[in-house]
C-alpha cells in the first residue's frame, strides 16, 4: 500500500517537476529583453529553449517509462504549465500593483495570448516528441 | 508515373530556384515596369507598342577618368558656355563620391581674370542615347547626388533634363541656387520619376490635356535623346575671386522601364513574375511536404499510443480529436495565424497541427484491430514492454497507411498554403504561389493570364500529382486494391 503510494507521489512529482520546468523555460523566453523590429513572429523562443523543452520532456519520459503514465503526465504538466504561466503573468494583479480593473483585465488577455502564442503548436509538438522518446528509452534501459 | 514526373520536375525547379530565376522573387523591384506582358507578346501577330527595359548609363558612379571627357571611352559630353573670361572644365574626382562610390565628376568654374566677374556660365554634362522601340517605356526613373564645394564664391544651381532629337528639353528637376559649400551630398527632394505626381502636373501643364503620361509622352518613338545636367554659375559678384565653385556629380542614372519583360512579365511593384513562379515551387512544397509530415508523424503517435493503451489516455485523446474534428478548418487557420504571426514557419505547424486528426482515427481503429492479433497477444505474454509492442509489432503494420496518407496530405497542406496567403495571411519576406495569387487578385490582375495562370496551375498540377501518387500506393500497398498481374 505504501509502496504503491509512494509511486504515485514519485509520478505525482516528476509530472510537477516537468510542469515547472516547461514553465520557466517559457516564462524566462518571455522576459527575456528583445531587441529590434520584430517582423513575422511575436515570440523569441530561441532553439537553445526548443531543445531545453526537448530535454526536460525526455528526461521524464525516461522516468516515467510506462506508456500510459507518459500520455497523462504530458497532458496534464502541458495544463499545470499553462497554470504556472499564467498565475505568474498576472501576479501583478493579485500583488496589488494593479490599481484598475481595466488593466486588470488587460492584463488577463494578454497572459492568455502571450502564453498561447509561446505554447502553441511547436512547443507542444516538442513535449509530446520528448517525452515519447523519454519513454521509449526508458523503457529500453530499465529491460 | 506522371505523378512522379511533375513531382520531380517541380522538386528540381525547387532547389535550382537560385539558378533558375534571374532575380530575387520580393525584394529585386523594377526591373521592369508595373503589370509589364510577358516579352514574347511581341512576337503575337497584332501586338504593338510593346517595349523593353533601357538602362542607357552604364556608369553612374564615374569608375574612372575614362568615364569622362576627353576620353574617347567616355558616354558623357561636356560643354559650356564659358568665354574667355572664366575656365569652366570637367573632371573626375577620384576622392569625392558617395559612400562606396569610387569616385564623382566634378564641374570646377574659375574665373580667367580674378577681377572680372564672368556672368552666368552654363555648363552641359550629356549623354545621347538610343531609344529602339516603337512602344514607350512604362516608365522612366532617373538620379543624381550632388555637392557643391565653393558655391559662397560663385552661387550655382543645377538642373536635370532630357531632351528630344528636336532639341527640345524637359527639365526633370531645378534645385535652388546654392550659395555655400554642401554640408552633405544633396538627393533631389522630389524624385525624377515619370510617376512622379510633380512631373506629371507639369506633363499635364504642357500638353494641357490631364493624365498624360510622362513617359509615353516624352518618349512617343524611337530616336535619339540626350539626358543631360545642366550647370549654372551665377559669377555675378563683384570684386576679386581668387577660389573656384565646383559641382560635385555621382550617381547620374537613368532607367526606362519597358512594358513587357521576361517569360511572365512584372507584378505590380515591376518585380519578375516568372522568378517568383520559380521561388514560389520552394515555398509552395516545403510548406506541403513539412506540414503533411508534422500531420501524419501526429495523427500517427496519438493513433497508436490512443488505439493501443485504451482507457483514459484514448478518451482524452480522442476527444481532443473530436474536438478539432468538428472545428471548421479555414477559419480556425486564419484565427491562428492572425494570432500567431503570419511566419513560413508558423504556417507550417498550423497547418501540420490541423492535420493530424482523421489519420489519427485511421490509425488507432486499425491499432484497435492489430492489437487483439496473436502476435501481440504473444509479445506480451514475454513480458514485452508496451513501447516495444507498439515499435516493433503494430508501428510496421500501420506503415503502409503512412505512404498513402502521407501522399495525400501534402495537396492539402499546399492548398491550406495556398488559401490562407491567398487570403493574405503570407509570410512577407517569402513568395509562395498563394501569394501570387493575392498579389494578381488585389491588383487588378485578374485579367492578366500570365500573372494569375502559372502558379494556380501549378498548385492544380502539384496536387494532382501527389493525389495520383497516393492513389498509386493504396493500390500497391492495400491488398483489397492489389490487382494480379
Amino acid at each position: 500500500m505504501v509502496r504503491k503510494l509512494l509511486a504515485i507521489v514519485e509520478d505525482l512529482a516528476v509530472i510537477l517537476g516537468w510542469a515547472i520546468t516547461v514553465a520557466s523555460i517559457m516564462l524566462q523566453a518571455m522576459y527575456k529583453p528583445r531587441y529590434g523590429i520584430v517582423v513575422a513572429s511575436p515570440i523569441s523562443l530561441t532553439l537553445l529553449d526548443y531543445l531545453s523543452l526537448f530535454g526536460a520532456s525526455v528526461l521524464s519520459g525516461m522516468i516515467l517509462v510506462d506508456a500510459e503514465k507518459v500520455m497523462l503526465g504530458y497532458i496534464a504538466s502541458l495544463f499545470t504549465s499553462l497554470l504556472i504561466m499564467f498565475v505568474a503573468l498576472i501576479s501583478p494583479s493579485f500583488l496589488g500593483t494593479v490599481k484598475y480593473s481595466s488593466v486588470e483585465g488587460l492584463l488577463y488577455g494578454g497572459a492568455a495570448a502571450l502564453i498561447f502564442q509561446y505554447v502553441f503548436p511547436t512547443a507542444i509538438f516538442v513535449c509530446l516528441a520528448g517525452g515519447v522518446l523519454g519513454g521509449i528509452l526508458g523503457e529500453k534501459l530499465h529491460m | 508515373m506522371l505523378g512522379i514526373g511533375i513531382i520531380v520536375a517541380y522538386s528540381i525547379i525547387a532547389i535550382a530556384a537560385p539558378i533558375i530565376a534571374p532575380h530575387d522573387p520580393v525584394h529585386d523591384f523594377y526591373v521592369s515596369g508595373d503589370f509589364s506582358t510577358p516579352s514574347w507578346f511581341k512576337y503575337i501577330p497584332g501586338t504593338s507598342g510593346v517595349s523593353e527595359t533601357v538602362n542607357p548609363i552604364k556608369d553612374p558612379s564615374f569608375r574612372d577618368s575614362d568615364s569622362l571627357p576627353p576620353s574617347d571611352k567616355s558616354e558623357w559630353n561636356f560643354t559650356t558656355t564659358s568665354t574667355q573670361s572664366s575656365n569652366v572644365r570637367v573632371e573626375w574626382t577620384p576622392d569625392v563620391g558617395r559612400p562606396g562610390s569610387p569616385g564623382s565628376a566634378s564641374i570646377a568654374f574659375t574665373r580667367t581674370d580674378r577681377l572680372k566677374p564672368a556672368g552666368v556660365v552654363n555648363a552641359y554634362l550629356t549623354h545621347t542615347f538610343y531609344y529602339p522601340y516603337q512602344g514607350p517605356p512604362k516608365r522612366f526613373i532617373g538620379n543624381i547626388t550632388i555637392f557643391a564645394r565653393g558655391a559662397e564664391n560663385v552661387p550655382l544651381e543645377v538642373r536635370v533634363y532630357i531632351a528630344n532629337s528636336s532639341g527640345f528639353k524637359f527639365y526633370l528637376w531645378s534645385s535652388s541656387t546654392i550659395s555655400t559649400t554642401s554640408t552633405q551630398w544633396i538627393v533631389p527632394t522630389s524624385s525624377l520619376d515619370s510617376y512622379d505626381s510633380s512631373i506629371i502636373t507639369r506633363v499635364e501643364t504642357l500638353t494641357s490635356v490631364r493624365g498624360t503620361d510622362p513617359a509615353k509622352w516624352m518618349f512617343s518613338a524611337p530616336s535619339y535623346y540626350t539626358y543631360g545636367v545642366e550647370v549654372f554659375f551665377k559669377d555675378e559678384k563683384l570684386g576679386p575671386l581668387d577660389g573656384e565653385s565646383r559641382l560635385y556629380i555621382d550617381d547620374l542614372n537613368l532607367k526606362l522601364l519597358g512594358n513587357a519583360y521576361g517569360i511572365l512579365g512584372t507584378d505590380h511593384f515591376g518585380r519578375d513574375i516568372f522568378s517568383q513562379l520559380i521561388y514560389g515551387a520552394r515555398i509552395s512544397l516545403s510548406v506541403g511536404l513539412l506540414a503533411a509530415v508534422i500531420g501524419v508523424v501526429l495523427g500517427l503517435l496519438i493513433g497508436l499510443i490512443a488505439g493501443y493503451l485504451g482507457g483514459i489516455a484514448d478518451e482524452l485523446t480522442m476527444r481532443l480529436t473530436d474536438a478539432l474534428l468538428v472545428l471548421p478548418g479555414l477559419p480556425l487557420l486564419l484565427v491562428l495565424i492572425a494570432v500567431l504571426g503570419p511566419s513560413i514557419w508558423n504556417l507550417i505547424m498550423v497547418i501540420g497541427f490541423l492535420g493530424w486528426m482523421g489519420f489519427a482515427r485511421t490509425v488507432r481503429s486499425q491499432t484497435l484491430s492489430l492489437k487483439e492479433r496473436p502476435f501481440v497477444e504473444a509479445a506480451k505474454a514475454v513480458g514485452a514492454g508496451k513501447w516495444h509492442i507498439i515499435l516493433r509489432h503494430i508501428l510496421p503494420n500501420v506503415m503502409s497507411l503512412v505512404y498513402v496518407s502521407l501522399a495525400l496530405a501534402v495537396p492539402s497542406a499546399i492548398l491550406s498554403e495556398a488559401a490562407l496567403s491567398f487570403l493574405g495571411l503570407f509570410d512577407p519576406t517569402v513568395v509562395s504561389w498563394g501569394r501570387m495569387l493575392y498579389d494578381a487578385e488585389t491588383h487588378e490582375g485578374v485579367q492578366k493570364w500570365w500573372w494569375l495562370g502559372p502558379p494556380g496551375i501549378s498548385i492544380a498540377l502539384v496536387s494532382l500529382s501527389f493525389i495520383l501518387i497516393g492513389y498509386a500506393l493504396d493500390e500497391i500497398l492495400n491488398p483489397k486494391l492489389r490487382q494480379r498481374r
